[in-house]
């Protein structure tokens, strides 16, 4: 069972920190525009902060932030894989999820992208449409691997013949400490 | 009631701390030795568990630093709300189970011990204690100095208790600046670590864990509160928040907030990855009684952080709506969101919950970090250096846990650096990637050798204090990203990079056995 976390899944890990090595190298060498992340408010600027050139102030990353997020998305659920065992059906379950998630950071970036034009300003469940999506699309749609996880702990995660193993080692651990005493 | 709203909060901060003393001398009966006093015996059931688990993540920063960024910046901080799904399964599914059957076959009482028993190396348990050490000094006094501003606040503001101060020629003199007679930050630090410290020191972990349950409970119930209050008090709820703010600035409402995009997606990098790193928060997934309660210590710990992290977002929005709709005058300070929504907009009483829960979001965390910086002075510093424990573990824990809050008292006293900004970015950030790799993908994966672990910690610091150093010095990192990611960022590619390039380690028998489940 253990074989997978010395095959695949840390390659595939290696990969995308290799990948966000890259774009954060990247992003030394783009040259900032002024107020690229935020300047002082025009009317409150001892306390806040405002966006600026909007639109603008992002042309330069927007493409490098998108491979960013996605790398993220591909490195998070990969590490959960590190914490399961590795068959079929958790690994179409994984994908699925993998896939829904990335699907929805990418409608994230895509309707931000139109928003920062100008565009896209209905206000959906209390929030600009971008907005919406990441607090509840972003935020929500990883509860589907915590759902997993309470769901299929006895079987993807810890299976009662693993536990009668560990429980073996510790009653014979606990035989030996008990011999050395004596 | 409103002209009685100081005394109210007075008389809520007062019980609150009065209960956590008695939760201190209860569980003083049940400490009787080290394995009690770090890891409460491991008898704690689920909720108890879970309780402590997102108590201790939802630091005094979430209270004041987390309204204090959405009003100042828009949605960008929420990014460190939203990573809460995925980081606590990401914590959960790497270390729920291990962790657990780590303690349950080596009986670990820290983590520097669970790093020693996985790698076999004294360096790496030297270099993992000097790491959780350094991030809990900082960390610690960034939380005192926290709730020595908010006891500061709150006495001052209440004209009865600095009228019975300024009389008494004693209080006078121990707690009032002579010339300018404000309150002095020693004694509002002395006091409130002296409540944390007696409940610590009495009770150890055992103490903090039920205090983490009470304080827990009373920073879910002020957040729903104040969420709900936070919606009435601009006319159309949070869509009406939403058109001010973009009317204003549509930036500061859009996904990425005034920060940009790279600087958001690097925190959503960093405090999902980071939770697993957190040592005040991990250590208490080694409590449980049994190794199956983790199953539902995630979704308890995720309901409870969700539920709390309301308040993060609701205060924020709504103070830089009223100011902006010129309903209220700018604040003195963007820090001054959630103290001046308080006074102002909530009832005297949900303020005094709410003031006490702030006291329960800082103390919560705080005594966690007690609980792992004694563990590392008195167990893992000595075992790597000297090969074996102290003598008598459980009083020299007691004097470590008092040395300990002294230190960090001392240094937040000290410090010039504006703290509730940092303390979320650099604590969190420290932890994290020295942690990490060692830890959350050592427990998880064979190949993973104890150069690699010691060579990551060691590249985490280096990029941590060069980035604190450069800032120092008005270097930036470009683009807003945040200098704790970058350090996650190298520490896991060098953990992964050196044990891919070096020879597959042998692991003995049981950690084998522990590590296949």
């Amino acid at each position: 069972m253990s074989d997978h976390r010395s095959s695949a899944v840390p390659v595939v890990m290696m990969l995308c920190l290799l990948g966000m090595c890259a774009v954060i190298g990247l992003l030394f060498n783009i040259a900032e525009p002024e107020g690229g992340h935020g300047v002082a408010h025009s009317q409150f600027a001892s306390t806040m902060h405002q966006g600026d050139t909007g639109s603008d102030r992002l042309i330069g990353v927007r493409w490098l932030g998108f491979i960013f997020a996605l790398l993220q998305v591909i490195f998070f659920v990969v590490i959960l894989l590190l914490g399961t065992s590795h068959r079929g059906p958790v690994l179409i379950c994984f994908t699925i999820s993998g896939l829904f998630y990335a699907a929805t950071v990418a409608a994230l970036i895509v309707t931000e992208s139109v928003y920062a034009h100008g565009g896209a300003r209905n206000i959906v469940l209390g929030f600009p449409l971008p907005t919406a999506i990441m607090i509840y699309g972003v935020g929500g749609v990883p509860i589907i691997f915590s759902v997993l996880y309470v769901v299929k702990f006895d079987h993807w995660f810890l299976k009662p013949q693993d536990m009668q193993r560990v429980d073996e080692l510790v009653k014979q651990q606990r035989h030996d400490q008990t011999e050395c005493r004596e | 009631m409103e002209e009685y709203r100081q005394e109210i909060v007075v008389a809520c901060v007062l019980f609150y701390m009065l209960a956590c003393i008695t939760v201190g001398l209860w569980a003083m009966r049940h400490t009787r030795n080290s394995g009690d006093f770090f890891m409460a015996g491991r008898h704690l059931g689920a909720f108890v568990t879970s309780m402590a688990v997102f108590s201790s993540t939802l630091s005094g920063f979430g209270f004041v630093g987390g309204p204090e960024l959405v009003y100042k910046m828009g949605m960008s901080s929420i990014w460190m709300v939203i990573c809460v799904t995925i980081g606590y399964a990401v914590s959960f599914f790497l270390l729920g189970k291990r962790l657990r059957l780590f303690a349950e076959v080596h009986e670990p009482l820290s983590l520097p011990d669970v790093v020693a028993i996985r790698y076999r190396s004294q360096t790496t348990r030297l270099l993992a204690s000097i790491a959780i050490l350094g991030g809990v000094i900082g960390y610690l006094a960034s939380q005192m100095k926290a709730m020595a501003v908010v006891l500061k606040s709150i006495i001052e503001e209440n004209t009865f208790l600095m009228g019975f101060i300024q009389e008494s020629s004693l209080l006078h003199w121990l707690l009032l600046d002579a010339s300018t007679t404000a309150v002095t930050m020693e004694a509002t630090i002395a006091v409130s670590c002296a409540v944390l410290v007696f409940y610590c020191v009495t009770g150890g972990i055992i103490a903090s864990v039920y205090t983490d349950v009470f304080q827990g409970a009373v920073m879910v119930v002020a957040a729903v509160l104040v969420f709900l209050t936070a919606a009435n008090t601009v006319d159309g709820g949070f869509s009406e928040m939403s058109r001010t703010i973009m009317a204003d600035d549509p930036e500061a409402m859009g996904p990425w907030g005034t920060l940009g995009m790279m600087g958001c997606l690097s925190w959503y990098f960093l405090f999902v990855m980071g939770g697993a790193g957190q040592p005040q928060v991990i250590t208490k997934i080694m409590m449980n009684r049994r190794v199956r309660d983790v199953r539902m210590i995630l979704p308890l710990s995720l309901i409870g952080y969700t539920v709390s992290a309301l308040l993060w977002l609701s205060i924020g929005l709504t103070m830089r709506t009223l100011v902006l709709q010129g309903r209220h005058a700018e604040l003195e300070s963007s820090g001054q969101a959630a103290t001046v929504f308080l006074q102002n907009y909530a009832h005297p009483l949900l303020a005094g919950v709410v003031f006490a829960g702030l006291f329960a979001a800082i103390m919560s965390t705080a005594d966690g970090f007690l609980s792992v910086g004694a563990a590392a002075i008195v167990r893992d510093l000595p075992k790597s250096i000297l090969g074996r424990p102290l003598e008598n573990e459980l009083l020299w824990a007691r004097v470590a846990t008092v040395l300990l809050a002294v230190a960090a008292s001392v240094f937040a006293l000290k410090s010039g650096i504006s703290l509730i900004a940092l303390l979320g970015a650099y604590g969190w950030g420290i932890f994290a990637s020295t942690l990490v790799p060692a830890v959350a993908v050592g427990l998880n994966w064979k190949r993973g050798t104890a150069l690699a672990a010691s060579g990551s910690i060691v590249a985490a610091l280096c990029v941590n204090i060069a980035v604190l150093v450069s800032e120092q010095y008005g270097m930036r990192l470009p683009w807003g990203i945040n200098g704790g990611a970058v350090a996650l960022v190298c520490s896991l590619t060098v953990y992964m990079g050196i044990s891919f390039c070096s020879k597959p380690p042998v692991l003995p028998d049981d950690v084998e056995i522990v590590m296949d489940v």
